[in-house]
């Protein structure tokens, strides 16, 4: 088994899962939260890169996993979650890069974040994981203002959080989508 | 066992008579290797002087052992790193010493020599052959040299390789021809030596089909379960030397093996003292070419000769021989077809390819990067930055620059470059009252077709008034005083120089700068440096004389000089054979750091120093998708450090430098918990620091109050001279139009926008903000951000 690094081009991230190219699903919030299973704000307590061996006996794929203990964004229920994405760099040079991962400022331990995640029996090489949803589209880091608010730091356009937001704010705009999901859920499954 | 040892002095010897760069001030950028050339020519010809003396050490035996021995003592002198990088070594005296006393002992011996069996004749063949072997294996070498990270030990891990292969290539094939050399002499010699010339050109097109397209070396790499990524190591370097150099060297190997007679082992040397001399002299423009009919003509030669030892058929199999050499030679003259494709470095995300250049001063490369700023690589060397390091460079040439009193630079001023003129530098130097510059370096050569190519389509920047000059001519003029300043920009790569004595010279500042991923730790310098970093990410230190070198800065706009410490933490063939490169980078720039950190244990500079030596020790290998700022590690025992370093109401020039670094990296990672504990707290203390204003500001807007942002804002000024201050300013702007325009101040926003319209009215971002704010559509997909895109 060949174990060294892949520091070339987004050609790694042909090797996963469903996407054709280096690209994430743009999404809205409410496309966000009808799409993932949860959102989760809370800290990363713990981050791991695992190996998972492939069955023809290649390379073997890694995924990075984060261990992340808060609440649910929409609930508030506490929670604790391990997400995972592809993609992660294990000691001797194995493993690789993935241009659409969160960056290691990102997932730091320690961090305070916003995760959506979405349950895949598959995130590949047979892995079932929660999977952090459109990878690093998927996870926003919060700070503490001056006032002691939290605040969630958007993405730019085309992400579910595209500006910097107060939690507050962003939980009642989360709650609302979800009401208006699940009512438009009601009307369609009633037909 | 004779012969292994004079195999292991002639080692020594070959190899460590060397030149490496900052031997003088004029080759910091680079050595030149003519002077080492014509070092090896004269070390050769003292082994041809020895092997003729040493009646009993060759007569009538094979010279195998002496191959091996020699390959023993190159890679014993060449491979130890701290012996490596300090020049000509201490060893050759010594080799030399027991050379002298080996011949004496060897001639002073009792016993008779053993009679030379084979007859005579084949000496001026032989000199022929070893001339021809080594022009033909000059290229070669240096095409495979390429394929190595250029740090000055690959020279002596392939010609080790190489006298490894030939070895193995006389035992091999040596035996089979001990009846041959019995019945018809040294023909065996000769016919080996003659069958290196298509063996040179198979040699060439291995190279050429497998190693040196950039696919093609990937799968030929992937075969010996490496990657391209790992080139520059020996690993890599050693499967396309065996590639290269495998035929040629059993050749060569089979040639000394034969050389039954001293006299034809001696002229064996002569021959490779005389190439190496030519090739010195710069007197062979195509040694492929050359050296082939070179060794063709060995075979008239011995026919001529050795007649008497040679029957019919050895003969004509002879002639048949060098009519082949002369046959191959025809191919190799076109081989500069092939020595002219470009090896070049591996690279995360590789540039587009550009302009190659090839003659004897080595492989140049002239790439147009972002910004239309032209890289050029000598050798994989970078001797004009990328757009990366370019703003690094700026501020070194501007730091120069303004070491000239102010009185000389209003008369205007004169200056050496010791380097390659760039249209950036130019600028610089058109701008800051320089009337003439002068420009020398190792590749004087070719430095005009350089010049002219990298100025094509530069309307407004021009060379400046000088001339491009030999570096004898340059040295000339620089002892005359014809220059007021001396300034040797950093390259990238290659090995770590030393630090060269620099010329005192009445009225003339020199300043030479040393890019800090050289491992300078281990390095003699100075006593005081001058220090200077971009941001955080490009330190480097420039050896300075001419001005009075002042640990405490009068002004705080003056630049510090640093005691350089003791050397420190000599890196070993470990890290210098299997080392990435950037992690080599990192690791350099972390023990010189750390020198600085033990020299000013307990005195003023202490807590910068400290602080530096945590952050460099800090940083390890990021995703290649990261940029500067996020790529960097921020580490709370540094930045107490830095922080106490700069706490006092007048920071000198460098702890702002350090400070302005670590603003624009907690922007880039948009932390903003760190810019409030780290930045705030000296805003406070210092007066006008625009950066950690910016850097507030920003905070303010990412924290959504936007008022505050405005207010932090409105009182900056800067220009685009400011370079990187200027660009935050203006992206804090323009997200603050946006802020202001989403907060439905509408008349704010427009204000603030027509203001950035004003200083560059094609700021695409600035117009895209007069627009009304359009609804989000979802598309299908999204590409992120690319690296470095201008995102406000």
């Amino acid at each position: 088994m060949r174990h060294r690094l892949h520091l070339l081009l987004p050609i790694i991230v042909l090797g996963f899962a469903a996407l054709a190219e280096a690209s994430i699903e743009r999404l809205t919030l409410r496309q966000m939260i009808a799409k993932s299973d949860a959102g989760l704000v809370g800290e990363i307590i713990a981050t791991k890169v695992i190996a998972v061996p492939l069955d023809d006996g290649g390379d073997e794929l890694t995924f990075t996993e984060l261990t992340i203990e808060g609440a649910d964004l929409i609930t508030g229920d506490a929670v604790t979650v391990t997400v995972s994405y592809p993609g992660g760099v294990l000691p001797g040079d194995r493993g690789s890069y993935n241009s659409e991962a969160p960056s290691q400022d990102d997932v730091k331990l320690g961090n305070r974040v916003l995760a959506f995640y979405t349950w895949t029996d598959n995130l590949g090489g047979g892995h079932a994981t929660n999977e952090l949803h459109a990878w690093h589209g998927g996870l926003f880091r919060t700070f503490t203002d001056k006032q002691g608010r939290v605040v969630v730091q958007g993405r730019g356009p085309g992400y579910a959080v595209s500006r910097n937001m107060r939690l507050a704010d962003l939980g009642d705009l989360a709650r609302a989508h979800r009401k208006s999901l699940d009512a438009e859920a009601e009307r369609t499954t009633g037909k | 066992m004779n012969r292994l040892v004079l195999g292991f002095l002639c080692g020594v010897l070959a190899i460590g008579v060397r030149r490496v760069p900052g031997e003088t001030l004029l080759e910091l950028p680079r050595a030149g290797d003519g002077a080492t050339l014509a070092a090896r020519a004269a070390i050769l010809g003292l082994v041809a002087l020895a092997l003729a003396l040493s009646k009993r050490t060759w007569s009538g035996r094979p010279g195998t052992p002496l191959l091996f021995g020699a390959a023993l003592g190159v890679w014993v002198e060449g491979l130890p790193v701290d012996l490596r990088f300090n020049g000509t070594s201490a060893m050759v005296p010594l080799a030399l010493v027991a050379l002298a006393l080996f011949v004496l002992r060897d001639r002073r011996a009792e016993a008779e020599p053993a009679p030379e069996t084979n007859p005579p004749g084949f000496a001026p063949a032989a000199l022929l052959i070893g001339a021809g072997v080594t022009l033909l294996l000059d290229p070669l070498v240096r095409v495979v040299l390429r394929f190595g990270a250029g740090t000055g030990m690959e020279a002596a891990f392939v010609g080790g390789l190489f006298l490894l292969l030939a070895t193995f290539g006389g035992l091999a094939f040596g035996a089979p021809l001990r009846a041959a050399r019995d019945r018809a002499g040294s023909l065996a010699m000769v016919v080996a030596g003659l069958l290196t010339a298509p063996a040179a050109l198979l040699s060439w097109g291995a190279l050429r089909g497998q190693a040196i397209p950039p696919l093609a070396r990937r799968e030929f790499l992937d075969r010996f379960d490496l990657d391209r990524s790992l080139e520059g190591q020996l690993s890599v370097l050693g499967v396309v030397a065996v590639l290269g150099l495998l035929l040629p060297a059993f050749t060569a190997g089979l040639s000394v093996t034969c050389a039954r007679r001293r006299g034809e082992a001696s002229s064996l040397a002569g021959g490779a003292a005389i190439a190496c001399a030519l090739l010195a002299l710069r007197w062979v423009e195509q040694p492929w070419f050359v050296g082939a009919l070179v060794l063709a003509a060995a075979a008239p030669c011995a026919l001529v000769n050795a007649r008497a030892a040679l029957k019919g058929r050895s003969r004509v199999a002879l002639g048949v021989l060098g009519l082949i050499a002369v046959l191959t030679a025809l191919p190799l003259r076109h081989m500069h077809t092939l020595d002219r494709s470009p090896v070049l470095p591996w690279e995360r995300f590789p540039s587009p390819p550009g302009h190659l250049e090839v003659n004897r001063d080595g492989q140049f490369l002239v790439r147009r990067a972002r910004g239309g700023i032209a890289q050029v690589l000598l050798d994989r060397v970078e001797i004009a930055p990328s757009h990366e390091r370019a703003a690094a460079d700026a501020k070194r040439l501007e730091l120069a620059l303004g070491l000239v009193p102010a009185a000389a630079r209003a008369d205007g001023f004169e200056v050496l470059l010791v380097g390659q003129l760039t249209p950036g530098r130019a600028f610089l130097m058109n701008t800051s009252g320089v009337t003439r510059v002068d420009r020398t370096a190792a590749w004087w050569r070719t430095m005009d077709d350089l010049e002219t190519r990298l100025f094509q389509g530069q309307t407004e920047i021009t060379p400046p008034v000088g001339e491009v000059v030999a570096p004898g001519v340059a040295e000339k003029r620089l002892a005359a005083g014809a220059y007021d300043l001396v300034v040797v920009p950093a390259v990238k790569g290659g090995p770590p120089p030393r630090a060269p004595r620099l010329p005192e010279v009445e009225g003339t500042i020199v300043v030479a700068w040393i890019d800090a991923s050289l491992d300078l730790a281990q390095r003699r310098l100075p006593e005081y440096v001058l220090v200077t970093l971009d941001g955080m990410h490009e330190p480097a230190l420039a050896l300075v004389s001419g001005l009075e070198l002042d640990e405490q800065p009068a002004a705080p706009d003056m630049p510090a000089f640093w005691r350089s410490g003791a050397p420190i933490d000599a890196p070993g063939v470990r890290e210098y054979g299997f080392e990435r490169g950037e992690d080599r980078d990192r690791r350099a720039r972390s023990a010189l750091m750390r020198r600085f950190a033990q020299a000013y244990d307990n005195s003023p500079w202490e807590e910068l120093t400290a602080g530096l030596a945590a952050h460099f020790e800090a940083q390890v290998r990021s995703s290649p998708w990261a940029d500067r700022a996020v790529g960097s590690e921020l580490v709370e025992p540094a930045l107490t450090h830095l922080l106490a370093a700069g706490a006092r109401a007048q920071p000198d020039r460098l702890t702002r430098e350090v400070w302005d670094g670590l603003a624009d990296i907690l922007i880039g990672k948009r932390d903003v918990e760190g810019i409030w504990r780290w930045v705030e707290p000296l805003a406070g203390f210092w007066d006008d620091w625009k950066m950690g204003e910016i850097a507030l500001a920003l905070a303010d807007l990412e924290s959504l109050d936007v008022e505050a942002a405005a207010a932090r804002l409105a009182p900056i000024e800067t220009t685009p001279a400011d370079l990187e201050l200027y660009d935050h300013h203006r992206r804090a702007r323009l997200k603050l139009a946006a802020a202001l325009r989403d907060a439905g101040d509408a008349q704010g926003a427009q204000d603030l926008v027509e203001e950035l319209l004003r200083e560059d009215p094609e700021n695409r971002r600035a117009w895209g903000l007069l627009a009304p704010v359009p609804p989000e559509e979802p598309e299908e997909h999204l590409a992120p951000p690319e690296d470095g895109q201008d995102d406000g």
